[in-house]
């Protein structure tokens, strides 16, 4: 991102969001949302902000408070009477840039506080209504901004990657044919009446296992020309999001499949499995499994087996907020990671307590935010120490790389990998 | 004969469920979202756990970290329906039994303690102090000062009017104030409770945060 670019988001400006702008983004949800709280402050604790920095600002009910204020200052709203509205106490509180910056780079969106709040204010879809406020101010951070709308050209344009992609899939494949021994093994694409489609991230990392995988578990399997990622729900913006949505599921339409099997990624498997039906106002056509799902269930269907003894040093795993708080996998990890490692420590809280990795909601891809995103680490970064783990289990992009960089930043001495990673290394039915 | 205090009552407890309405239209006028995804748990569950087990302290760690604070609150409630109800008998001029009152009277007086403690602990924490605006001080002290006058109308030391005065005074206040929250709540919970269901999260049998290491 350019100084420029940066300076949209930290110079104050007087603007506040018109009523129209305000009013779309409210539902009952939010409205609940914005009128429940009652300032107990026992949120704040469970915020990595704050347990990292111990601040009034990194409160979520501050953050709260922020949206609360916007709110209470729409003019010409029947329930002002009742939401009498409090007078801001200085500029940056009213500006628009002070609730883009919080909505965007002081809360990762984890939930966390949503669960511990004994009200069950839900701050996180507070951050959201920002941060669609913010998007459709044209406030958001550009380099999400950029991401959404090139992989929503990349759906509307797929005849001029389409050969590029074959390429590298090919490539791929046959150093895997070489790597594994194996001449049979392949990477279907557009494959019609697969079972599945497999739905992947940019990076080798994140096909060539799952590829393995699904290869020695005879599956009947085909790639998906996209990528998994939507950047227009970390900008918590509908249309866009839909549309990136909307690539997946014509593929998927197309082909025939009976599910989609999305990769390694918390956010992606949250959007397709459970916000899409939201806003398609329908349940898909398919199934939509995370592949940590598929491989919990063929290790214990013995589709696939696994040899504990070829992961001997200490694993401890990372929840993904996307993943398990919010998307609900928290078992099915566990039941893959006890098959495939000796040595198998929990962090500390863990499943829907987890500490956020401080990456996630589109952190890692602002350069700008690195400092306060290493700092809100922290409290990870501790757990993880904690264990004396080797090796850190991410089944997230978006937290192994903030893993990796916690990882230097606080002297770990870990490796970061993801599931499928473990799973390989461990597989014993090989063809 | 009118009885004036109880008819001011009745006037300041129909402008609070005029609020109440309010509030609930504010919630009703606005579309809800709809989940057509095929859950992975069920919904229903998830409402009544999120009613039941997960308001337990220990379900939370933000009761576990502060559970002082959660004994506050639980006990402030408690003294606030204890007041509700010796509010109605008084209304409807019935006279509770002894252990009754003994028990409701307890419940206040833990209730005004609670509620005083709450008080002042916003007013010297800083951080407290900093997300607070003037009705998280003036709900509060009505609400201890309804709670107060009904300990003392049950134990015979503060007439039937001053009680009166106190429940009007809060009532005309209430719509208001953050006591909206006792509509909000309901929601609030419900449909995190819902939602965490439906994802299959409360049900499952590790679903909760477990010191071991293997």
């Amino acid at each position: 991102m350019s100084r420029d670019n940066l300076t949209t988001l930290t110079t104050e400006s007087p603007a506040v969001p018109t009523p129209e702008i305000l009013d779309k983004q409210l539902t009952r949800e939010t409205v609940a949302a914005l009128g429940g709280c009652v300032r107990c402050g026992l949120c704040a604790d469970s915020c990595h902000y704050y347990v990292a920095q111990p601040q009034l600002q990194n409160m979520p009910v501050y953050r709260g408070e922020a949206v609360r204020k916007l709110y209470r200052e729409i003019p010409g709203r029947a329930n002002r009477l009742f939401h009498k509205p409090a007078k801001a106490k200085s500029s940056e509180e009213r500006s628009i840039d002070s609730l883009t910056d919080m909505a965007f780079g002081t809360c990762t969106l984890c939930r966390r506080c949503t669960v511990n709040c004994p009200v069950g204010v839900d701050t996180a879809s507070l951050m959201r209504t920002a941060r669609s406020i913010a998007t459709a101010m044209g406030k958001a951070p550009e380099i999400l901004v950029q991401l959404a709308d090139s992989a929503i050209s990349r759906g509307e344009n797929i005849e001029l990657y389409r050969d590029l992609l074959l390429e590298q899939l090919k490539d791929l494949e046959t150093e895997t044919c070489k790597k594994i021994n194996d001449p049979t093994f392949s990477i279907p694409v557009g494959k019609k009446g697969a079972d599945m489609l497999f739905v992947g991230l940019s990076g080798e990392h994140s096909i060539v296992p799952p590829a393995i995988l699904f290869h020695y578990a005879k599956a009947n399997w085909t790639f998906s020309m996209f990528e998994a990622s939507n950047y227009g729900s970390f900008l918590a913006d509908t249309d866009r999001s839909k549309k990136i949505t909307q690539r997946i599921i014509d593929e998927a339409k197309e082909l025939g499949v009976k599910e989609v099997v999305i990769g390694e990624c918390g956010h992606a498997y949250t959007v397709l499995r459970w916000e899409a039906p939201k806003w398609f106002k329908e349940s898909l056509p398919f199934r939509v499994r995370s592949l940590i799902e598929v491989l919990s269930e063929w290790v214990q269907n013995g589709r696939l087996i696994l040899d504990p003894d070829a992961n001997p040093e200490p694993v401890t795993y990372h929840d993904s907020c996307n993943l398990g708080r919010i998307g609900g996998l928290l078992e099915e990890p566990r039941l893959v990671l006890r098959a495939a490692v000796k040595d198998f420590r929990e962090l500390y809280p863990n499943r829907e307590e987890s500490y956020c990795c401080g990456g996630g909601s589109g952190m890692v891809a602002v350069s700008e935010w690195e400092g306060r995103r290493m700092q809100a680490g922290m409290p990870k970064a501790k757990q993880i120490k904690a264990t004396s783990a080797k090796i850190v289990v991410a089944s997230c992009d978006n937290c192994r790389i903030q893993l990796t960089e916690l990882n230097e930043r606080y002297n770990l001495g870990i490796k970061v990998t993801g599931l499928a990673d473990l799973v390989v290394n461990a597989i014993v039915n090989k063809r | 004969m009118i009885d004036v205090p109880l008819t001011i009552l009745i006037v300041s407890l129909t402008v609070a469920l005029l609020g109440v309405g309010v509030w609930i239209f504010q919630l009703l006028s606005r579309n809800s979202v709809c989940d057509p995804s095929p859950g992975k748990g069920s919904d229903k569950l998830g409402v009544l756990y999120a009613f039941t087990l997960g308001m337990l302290p220990w379900k939370k760690e933000s009761a576990r970290l502060h559970w002082l604070v959660y004994l506050r609150g639980i006990s402030f409630h408690a003294g606030i329906f204890a007041g509700i109800l010796v509010l109605i008998l008084s209304i409807f001029n019935v006279t509770s039994h002894n252990v009754l009152s003994l028990v409701l009277s307890v419940l206040m007086w833990i209730g005004v303690i609670s509620g005083v403690a709450a008080i002042v602990s916003r007013a010297v924490d800083p951080k407290l102090r900093g997300i607070s605006n003037p009705d998280d001080y003036v709900s509060p002290a009505l609400i201890t000062l309804f709670i107060l006058s009904g300990a003392l109308h049950v134990i015979g030391l503060l007439g039937t009017v001053y009680f009166y005065v106190a429940t009007s005074v809060l009532c005309l206040y209430l719509p208001w104030s953050k006591v909206r929250h006792c509509v909000y709540f309901f929601f609030s919970r419900g449909k995190i409770g819902a939602m965490m269901g439906h994802r299959g999260l409360l049900m499952t049998p590790g679903g909760h945060s477990r010191k071991e290491t293997r």
